[in-house]
C-alpha cells in the first residue's frame, strides 16, 4: 500500500500524504529518537510512582480489616443451672462491639447430653445463623429441630443438616464456665461430623478439599482444639 | 474583535470556530450538521456571551456534533429507553444527594435518621419515595433498554464495545440497588445485605476475602454501614457517571442504530448485485469507487472510523485504503484501473440521499 | 461479520443516517416525552406508595422472614429451588457468574451480520426464553410464602396439627396447597389424607421412612395432632 504513495511524491517535493511509519507522531525537526525514548520511559515511570504513592496507601487502608483480628471477648449469659440437656435456651449477647443493638446475636444453649456422647459439663451454644446464606434460624420445640425461613433449611437437634440447601451444620460458639456462669466466646464452624474447624461464612462447605477452597481468613479466630 | 468574529462567522456558516472553519472546511459536514447552525447565531445584537466562550473553546462544534447529528430514519419509541435510563440516573443522583443531607451512616443512628427524614422533614417521605421507586424504575428501564438492544441486534459491529459498557453499567446498577438497600437499616435491608454478602463469600478462594472487604471484617461491624454508604454515594456512582459518559460518547461517534428492518434503498447508478455478491475482501477494495457516492459518504461522514482504536483495525484499514484510492484516482487520472471505475461514479451525495 | 459485511453495513447505515433527522429537536422530542412519563410514574409511585420504613434491623431475631427487593426475586427463587447442598455454590456464584460472562461477551460470539429479530431465530428465541424464565422465577419468588406458614384453610379442630406441621419444617421438603417445596424432596401433601390412612401417616412421621427424618421428638400428643391434620387433607377442602 505504501509503494504507490511513495511513487507519487517526486524527490525534493513534499510528500502528499505523510506516512505514519516514516515519522513518529509529533515528530519535530532535529528530534533524537533516543531522547524521545528516555522521555517516554521517564514520564511513565514518574507518573506511575506518583499514582502508586496515592493508590497503595488508600487500598491498604481499605483492605486493612481483612488482616485485623478483633479482640477475643467472652460474655456471661447466665448461671449453669439455667441450662439443661433436654432443650435449648435462647440467649442474646453482644458479638460485635461498638454498634449497639446491631452487634448482638442470638445463640441456643444447652448442656451436654449422653446420647450424643457429650460430657454433662459441656455447654453447647448453637448459632442462629443459617449455614446456607445466614438467615436467622429458629429452634422449633415441637419438632426438636431448627428451621430456616429463607430457603427452607432444616437442622436436627444437634444442628446437623436434615434437609434443604444448607451446606454444613449450624455454627457454634466456644463456651466455658467461670464462677458458675456460662460464658460465650468466639464463633466456630463444624464439619458434618461436628468436628470443630475455623469459622467461615454461610454457604461455605467444611472439611475435605473445601478447607483449601475456602482458605483461612486472618480476621477470624482459630477453632477450639477438639 | 467582535466585528471580525462576526464577519468570519458570516463567511463560514458551519461556524465550528474561526480557525477550524477555515482549515478544515469538511469538519462541519462530517459531523452531519452543516446547515442548522445559522440558527445559533441569530442573537447578534445582544452581548454575545455564547459567542465569546465559543470562540475560545469551540463549544458550538461539540454541541453540534452531539445535537445536530442525524438519527437514522425509522427510529421509534424504543429508542427513548436509553435516554430515559440516563435521565432516571440523574434523578437518583439529585434525590440521593439531598437525602444524604439528613442521613447518618452509623449502625446506631441510621435507622433514627431515616425515621426523622421520613416523618419530620418537609416532603421527606416524598423525596425518599422518589429515590426508592426511582431505583425500581431504573432497573426496569435498563432491562428494557438492554432487551431493545438485544432484539434489534444493535450490539453488533461496530457497537460491541458499547454493549460491554452497557452490561457493566447494568451490573453497577444492581450493585447500587444492593448497597443502597442496607442504608435505611430496617429488618428487610439488614437481612438482605447479610444474605448478599454471604452469597459473595460462597465463591471459592476469593469469595471469603471479598466478603471481608465488603463488610470491613469477618462480621457485620461498625464500619460496614459507612463502607456501603461510601460505595453507594461515591465509588459506584462515580464509576457509573464515567461509564455513562463513555457510553454516550460511543453513541455520538457511532450513531444511533436504525431498526434492523429499515433498509436503505439502493443508490441509483450503483450496481447493488455486485456490491452485495462480491465475495473476497481484496476485490472489495478495488470495487469501492463503483459505489463511489456511498463509499465517499462512509469516508467523509464517518471520521469516527478513521480515528477509532485498535478494535476496529480492520475497518480502519479498509477506510484508509478507500481514501488512498480515491485520492489517487482524482489526482492522477492516468492511474490504471482506477480511471475506468472513476468514470462510473455517481456524481453527488445529493443524489444518493434524495 | 467479515470485512465486506462490515463495510456494507457502514455504507447502508450512512445512507439511512443521511435520510434521518437531526437528533435535536426531533429525536429529543420523543426522549423528553419519555422522561416526562418516567418522572410522572416515579412521582405517582412515591405519592401513592410512599416510603415505608420497616422495623429496625435486629440481628437477634429468630422469627423474621427475610425477603430481597423484587428485582432480586429470581436469584432468591433460584437459591430456593436448588436444594442439594452440593449445588449451592452453583446457585449462589456459578449460574449468575456464567450468565453475566455470557451477557458481557455476547457481541464476541454472536458475530453474524443479521440484525432482524425474526431472521436470527436462535438469538431471539434464547432471549425470549431468558425473559420468560426470569419472569417466572420472579413470580415464584414473589409469591413464595414462609416455610412456616400454611395458607390452606382447615377445620378448627385441626388448627393445632396445622401449626405443628408448619413450625416443624415439613414444608422444607413437602408442599401443602400453595406453600412449601413444590417438586421438593418429599411428596406433595395437599391431598395426602385421600391417599394414605391416618395410622400410616402417623407411623411415617414418627419413623421417617427413607431420607425423611424422624419426628419422634414431637411427642405422642403432637404426633396425633399432626396425623389428624394430615389425614384431614383431601380433595374436599
Amino acid at each position: 500500500m505504501s509503494e504507490p504513495l511513495n511513487k507519487n511524491s517526486e524527490p525534493g517535493e513534499e510528500p502528499r500524504i505523510k506516512l505514519p511509519e516514516a515519522e513518529p507522531r509529533g515528530y519535530f525537526e532535529g528530534e533524537s529518537m533516543t531522547r524521545r525514548h528516555v522521555f517516554t520511559v521517564a514520564s511513565q515511570a514518574i507518573g506511575g510512582v506518583a499514582a502508586l504513592a496515592v493508590v497503595l496507601p488508600v487500598v491498604g487502608f481499605a483492605v486493612a480489616p481483612l488482616f485485623t483480628r478483633g479482640e477475643e471477648r467472652w460474655e456471661a449469659v447466665g448461671p449453669v443451672s439455667d441450662f439443661n440437656a433436654e432443650t435449648y435456651k435462647q440467649v442474646v449477647f453482644t458479638e460485635i462491639t461498638g454498634i449497639g443493638e446491631a452487634g448482638k446475636t442470638t445463640a441456643y444453649i444447652r448442656t451436654g447430653a449422653e446420647k450424643f456422647n457429650e460430657e454433662p459439663n459441656d455447654v453447647i451454644a448453637i448459632s442462629t445463623r443459617c449455614a446456607h446464606l445466614g438467615c436467622p434460624v429458629r429452634f422449633v420445640q415441637a419438632a426438636q429441630n431448627f428451621i430456616c425461613p429463607c430457603h427452607g433449611g432444616v437442622y436436627d437437634f444437634e444442628g446437623k443438616r436434615l434437609g434443604g440447601p444448607p451446606v454444613r451444620p449450624l455454627d457454634r460458639f466456644q463456651t466455658r464456665v467461670r464462677g458458675g456462669q456460662v460464658e460465650v466466646g468466639p464463633r466456630f464452624s463444624v464439619t458434618n461430623q461436628l468436628k470443630a474447624v475455623r469459622v467461615r461464612d454461610p454457604g461455605e462447605f467444611t472439611g475435605g478439599i473445601w478447607e483449601f477452597l475456602y482458605p483461612p481468613r486472618p480476621s477470624t479466630f482459630p477453632p477450639p482444639s477438639n | 474583535m467582535s466585528l471580525l468574529k462576526r464577519k468570519k462567522k458570516d463567511e463560514s456558516p458551519e461556524g465550528s470556530g474561526e480557525a477550524e472553519a477555515v482549515a478544515k472546511p469538511t469538519k462541519g459536514e462530517r459531523m452531519g450538521q452543516a446547515k442548522d447552525l445559522s440558527v445559533h447565531h441569530g442573537t447578534q445584537g445582544a452581548i454575545d456571551v455564547a459567542g465569546w466562550v465559543d470562540s475560545r473553546v469551540n463549544a458550538t462544534g461539540i454541541f453540534t456534533a452531539m445535537m445536530s447529528r442525524h438519527v437514522p430514519k425509522g427510529t421509534n419509541w424504543f429508542y427513548t429507553l436509553g435516554s430515559a435510563t440516563m435521565f432516571i440516573f440523574a434523578m437518583q443522583a439529585i434525590t440521593g444527594v439531598f437525602l444524604s443531607m439528613y442521613y447518618t451512616p452509623s449502625a446506631t443512628q441510621a435507622y433514627a435518621s431515616i425515621t426523622h427524614l421520613t416523618n419530620d422533614v418537609f416532603m421527606g417521605e416524598f423525596v425518599r419515595g422518589m429515590h426508592k421507586w426511582g431505583a425500581s424504575l431504573m432497573i426496569i428501564l435498563i432491562f428494557l433498554h438492554m432487551a431493545r438492544t438485544f432484539f434489534f441486534g444493535a450490539y453488533k459491529y461496530p457497537r460491541e464495545l458499547n454493549w460491554v459498557i452497557g452490561v457493566v453499567l447494568l451490573i453497577l446498577t444492581t450493585v447500587m440497588g444492593l448497597t443502597g438497600y442496607l442504608l435505611p437499616f430496617d429488618q428487610r435491608s439488614f437481612w438482605a445485605t447479610i444474605v448478599a454478602n454471604n452469597i459473595t463469600a460462597s465463591g471459592p478462594v476469593v469469595g471469603p476475602y471479598l466478603a471481608d472487604f465488603l463488610r470491613a471484617g469477618p462480621d457485620f461491624s461498625a464500619t460496614t454501614l459507612s463502607r456501603f454508604y461510601a460505595l453507594h454515594m461515591m465509588v459506584v456512582p462515580g464509576l457509573m457517571a464515567a461509564l455513562i459518559g463513555a457510553h454516550l460518547f460511543f453513541v455520538v461517534k457511532l450513531g444511533t442504530t436504525a431498526p434492523p428492518w429499515v433498509r436503505a434503498p439502493r443508490p441509483k447508478g450503483a450496481r447493488p448485485s455486485e456490491s452485495v455478491t462480491a465475495g473476497v475482501a481484496s476485490e472489495d477494495l478495488e470495487e469501492v469507487p463503483v459505489n463511489g457516492a456511498a463509499a465517499a459518504a462512509v469516508t467523509e461522514a464517518d471520521p469516527p472510523v478513521d480515528e477509532a482504536n485498535a478494535a476496529e483495525a480492520e475497518a480502519v484499514e479498509a477506510t484508509e485504503a478507500e481514501e488512498t484510492e480515491s485520492a489517487t484516482a482524482t489526482e492522477e487520472p492516468a492511474a490504471e484501473a482506477a480511471t475506468e471505475e472513476a468514470e462510473e461514479e455517481p456524481p453527488t451525495d445529493g443524489e444518493v440521499s434524495s | 461479520m467479515n470485512a465486506r459485511e462490515k463495510e456494507e453495513y457502514l455504507r447502508e447505515y450512512e445512507i439511512l443516517k443521511k435520510k434521518g433527522k437531526p437528533f435535536f429537536p426531533y429525536a429529543i422530542m420523543k426522549d423528553s416525552v419519555m422522561m416526562l412519563v418516567v418522572t410522572g410514574v416515579m412521582i405517582t409511585m412515591s405519592i401513592v406508595m410512599g416510603a415505608e420504613q420497616g422495623p429496625k434491623a435486629d440481628p437477634t431475631t429468630t422469627t423474621y422472614v427475610p425477603r430481597p427487593e423484587w428485582y432480586f426475586f429470581y436469584l432468591f427463587e433460584l437459591l430456593r429451588v436448588i436444594k442439594p447442598p452440593a449445588l449451592v455454590p452453583l446457585a449462589t456464584i456459578g449460574i449468575p457468574t456464567i450468565c453475566m460472562v455470557l451477557l458481557l461477551l455476547l457481541p464476541f460470539y454472536d458475530r453474524g451480520p443479521e440484525r432482524i429479530p425474526w431472521k436470527r431465530p436462535i438469538a431471539t428465541i434464547t432471549g425470549i426464553m431468558v425473559i420468560i424464565a426470569m419472569a417466572f422465577l420472579t413470580f415464584l419468588g414473589a409469591t413464595a410464602g414462609s416455610p412456616t406458614e400454611i395458607e390452606l384453610e382447615t377445620a378448627p379442630q385441626y388448627e393445632r396439627g396445622k401449626e405443628i406441621v408448619a413450625e416443624a419444617g415439613c414444608l422444607a421438603c413437602h408442599a401443602i396447597g400453595e406453600n412449601g417445596a413444590h417438586g421438593g424432596l418429599g411428596p406433595d401433601l395437599t391431598d395426602i389424607g385421600a391417599v394414605v390412612p391416618r395410622e400410616a401417616i402417623k407411623q411415617s412421621v414418627a419413623v421417617g421412612p427413607g431420607i425423611m427424618p424422624s419426628f419422634q421428638g414431637l411427642g405422642e400428643e403432637n404426633l396425633n395432632a399432626v396425623a389428624d391434620y394430615l389425614a384431614s387433607l383431601n380433595e374436599e377442602h
